[in-house]
């Protein structure tokens, strides 16, 4: 088992996706850096998915509600910690 | 009866001696061939894959590559495909991604998988190193 940090820039829902899909056999964490979470069905859906799963979804963006706000130096220091980064 | 007692003391050491050896044999097995992890989920990278991908088979180590998203266009592409036949290769895509695309199935090669996500959580468990393009 892998620890992997996907990173949602321009393509949120297939990057949820993609997470989702990960954890079947790795730990996964989502990071959204400062843009702001689409507000569309499909990301909703993958967002919900994504919790369920128990993915933990970090932001350093505070508009972006449901997830879990971290400071762009935290998410330095945490990304040391990923065997892979995915930015998506 | 020196001669048993010289054996006995030695035996331990020899079976030492073997097992490191063993130890030695597999650790060189294991760092001898390094897999790499290619996420492919855009159609813009297609040299840079052919590069890279004939790079790590050069230096002897193994490719694992991943289509999905816009990327499963170069699953079709001649000269990535083409790649598939080195040793040390394997392929495989998102098959949701390849039909919502409009990729058709029977345009894919055979021994690429058309599979799912599972394929991707698959390589990024097996690989030692994945790199995005």
């Amino acid at each position: 088992m892998k620890k992997i940090a996907v990173m949602l820039r321009d393509r949120q829902s297939e990057a949820l996706r993609m997470a989702i899909g990960l954890t079947i056999l790795n730990e996964v964490d989502v990071y959204i850096l400062d843009a702001t979470l689409e507000a569309n069905a499909e990301v909703m859906l993958n967002i919900e998915m994504a919790k369920e799963m128990r993915l933990r979804l970090y932001t350093s963006n505070i508009l972006n509600e449901g997830m879990e706000y971290i400071t762009i130096e935290d998410v330095a220091k945490r990304l040391k910690g990923y065997d892979s980064i995915l930015p998506y | 009866m020196s001669g048993y007692g010289l054996w006995e003391r030695a035996a331990p050491l020899l079976l030492q001696l073997l097992c490191v050896t063993k130890i030695l044999i597999k650790n060189t097995d294991k760092h001898a061939i390094m897999k790499l992890g290619i996420l492919v989920t855009t159609d813009k990278y297609r040299d840079d894959i052919i590069g890279l991908t004939e790079a790590v088979l050069k230096r002897g180590h193994a490719v694992i590559i991943f289509f999905m998203d816009e990327g499963c266009r170069l699953a079709i592409d001649k000269d990535i495909v083409a790649l598939k036949d080195r040793t040390g290769v394997s392929m495989s895509l998102c098959d949701l991604n390849r039909g919502k695309i409009g990729i058709a199935k029977q345009d894919i090669r055979e021994d690429i998988i058309c599979g799912s996500q599972y394929d991707n959580a698959l390589m990024n468990r097996e690989a030692d190193k994945v790199i995005v393009f």
